[in-house]
Formats: C-alpha cells, structure tokens, sequence
C-alpha cells in the first residue's frame, strides 16, 4: 500500500505540480521496471498534507536546479539502505555491501533522479507554456533540503513506496521547491 | 558482430544501455567523455553511436560538431532525459538518426539496432 502526500502549495498551479509529481512517479515506475530490469510494485501515489514527509536522516537527495519564469528545486530522495538494495538489484549481486555495490549507489540514485526529474520540470514547463534551464543533477545534503523547503515560496512533496520483489519497500520522495526572488534579493 | 558506442558519463547509464545493445545482439564499446569518445570513434570504427547530451565538459551537442566535422557519417541516437521540445530540436538540427528519451527500453533499442545497417569493415 503506497502513501504519499503533498506538503504545502497555494496557488493555481498546484494541480499542475501535482500533475506533474505523478508524471514523475509513473517514470521512476518505468525506470524500475524497464531499464533497471527489475521486478517491481509502484502503489498509486496518495495526495495530501503531511509535513513529515521531508526526507529523513541517512537518506540520499538528487537535486536539480531550475530557472526560468519560475526558479527553484527538484529533488529526488531515497534511504540509503533502499538505494544499497536497488543497486545490489540491478547487478545481480547478493551481497548488499560489495565494494561493486557502493561504488555504484551514488551513480545510480543520479540517474534515478537525472530521469525522474527532468520528466518533472519539463512536464511543469510544458503544462505552463514555460521553458527552463536546469542544472546537471547533483547529490545534496539533507540539511540542504530543510533550509530550502523552509525557505520556499510554494513546495510540493510526493512520497511512497516501491516494492522490489520480496524485499522492503523503497521510500521515494520527489519534490518540487519554488523559490521566491524577494526572498532571495532580500536574504 | 556490428559494433555500437556507448557514451554516457554516467557509469549505470553505460550499464544499462550496455546490456540493452549486448541483448540485440550487437557488440559494445564505452567512453566516459566527448573526449574519450573521440578517441574511441578513431580506433574502433562504431557503426551506431548512443550518446548521452549532458557531460561535464564537451557535452553531447558538441561531441555531435566534432566527428561531423571529422567528416563520420556514423548514425548517433542521442538518448537524455533532457524533454525539451528545444533540445531535441536543435540535436535534430545537427542531423543525429534517434532522440530517445530516458527512461529507454529495450525495444526501443532492438527496434532501432535492427534498421541500422553495419559499416562494412
């Protein structure tokens, strides 16, 4: 059973946000399943309010900065544990904590979220009319996801689970962080 | 065996690609860089190119100019997950055969292996 929610948001394109999370979530589904040739579960993501959905300690974030008429974040997250699982996955590797396996969990969760999230953006700047510039994708901190959420002028959080075979399910998170330029301007 | 390239600075985005080609029966070769790739291209004489576009440093589009102005005629798919209705365009204005957006699957590739004759070595 999948949980997700979406934290905040106020205006007229919050459906458009929404619309474009789950584009995101049907994505990494495709991701899973099609070039990670994995057996997997995708619950159909839930909508609503939960601040707890921010990503937690010990869990590893991609972020990709956009600007154009709108600026901000898109991120990805997923614990640590459930990236180390997905990679030992992906190379048919029975031991979790093989060198192969770490070596391969940064690189993987970039890609993850290199595809998850230019989705994201470009299904938002296509449902806007809009085209942005984006950044290469990047691994951040999750203290780094706090202050920007905190700081932001809209967010949108969509969380849920994936299930890869028999095993836990994976917390995915994607995230939509609008910055206001006051904010920025004014510090 | 028909030979393709694989160039992606990401080491998962090679793999996967990688075993895609290996399954369409078709030989792989991998660069890390545009320029690693040119390197390859020189030595191996690829008869398909699957390029990622957004490399540190000499990114896809450039990679493009350059074995253009090399004069290879070598098919390049560009494969990203860059969607943008500019991106593509511009790729296609510098004469690639595919864009194929990320996430690829498998037939996508067979598919487009299958209608790609080999350079007669």
């Amino acid at each position: 059973m999948s949980e997700a929610g979406i934290v905040g948001s106020s205006t007229a394109s919050r459906s458009t946000m929404v619309a474009s999370l789950c584009d995101g979530w049907r994505n990494a589904e495709s991701i899973f399943c099609e070039m990670f040739e994995l057996s997997v579960v995708f619950g159909a993501p839930e909508v609503s309010e939960d601040a707890s959905l921010a990503p937690q300690p010990d869990t590893l974030v991609v972020g990709m900065s956009f600007d154009g008429p709108s600026r901000g974040l898109a991120f990805l997250s997923l614990p640590r544990a459930s990236a180390r699982r997905l990679v030992a996955a992906l190379l048919g590797e029975s031991d979790e904590h093989s060198d192969e396996v770490l070596s391969l969990i940064a690189t993987t969760v970039l890609e993850l979220g290199n595809v998850v999230l230019n989705s994201v953006v470009a299904e938002v700047g296509g449902n806007l009319g809009e085209t942005y510039r984006f950044s290469l994708p990047e691994l951040i901190g999750v203290d780094g996801i706090d202050a920007r959420l905190a700081a932001a002028s809209e967010r949108f959080l969509l969380s849920g689970d994936a299930c890869v075979g028999g095993d836990e399910p994976v917390r995915l998170s994607i995230g939509l962080i609008l910055t206001d330029p006051s904010r920025e301007a004014h510090g | 065996v028909a030979r393709a390239l694989v160039v992606d600075d990401s080491r998962v985005g090679r793999l996967i690609v990688a075993r895609m080609i290996r399954n369409a029966g078709w030989a792989v070769v991998e660069a890390d860089s545009g320029p690693s790739a040119m390197q390859v291209i020189a030595e191996a004489t690829p008869d398909i190119i699957f390029l990622d576009l957004h490399m540190p440093g000499m990114g896809g589009q450039d990679v493009i100019r350059r074995i253009r102005s090399l004069g290879y005629s070598v098919p390049i798919v560009v494969l990203t997950a860059d969607a943008q209705a500019e991106t593509r365009e511009a790729c296609a204005r510098l004469g690639v055969q595919a864009y194929l957006n990320k996430p690829v699957r498998q037939a996508m590739i067979s598919e487009l292996l299958a209608s790609t004759p080999a350079v007669p070595s």
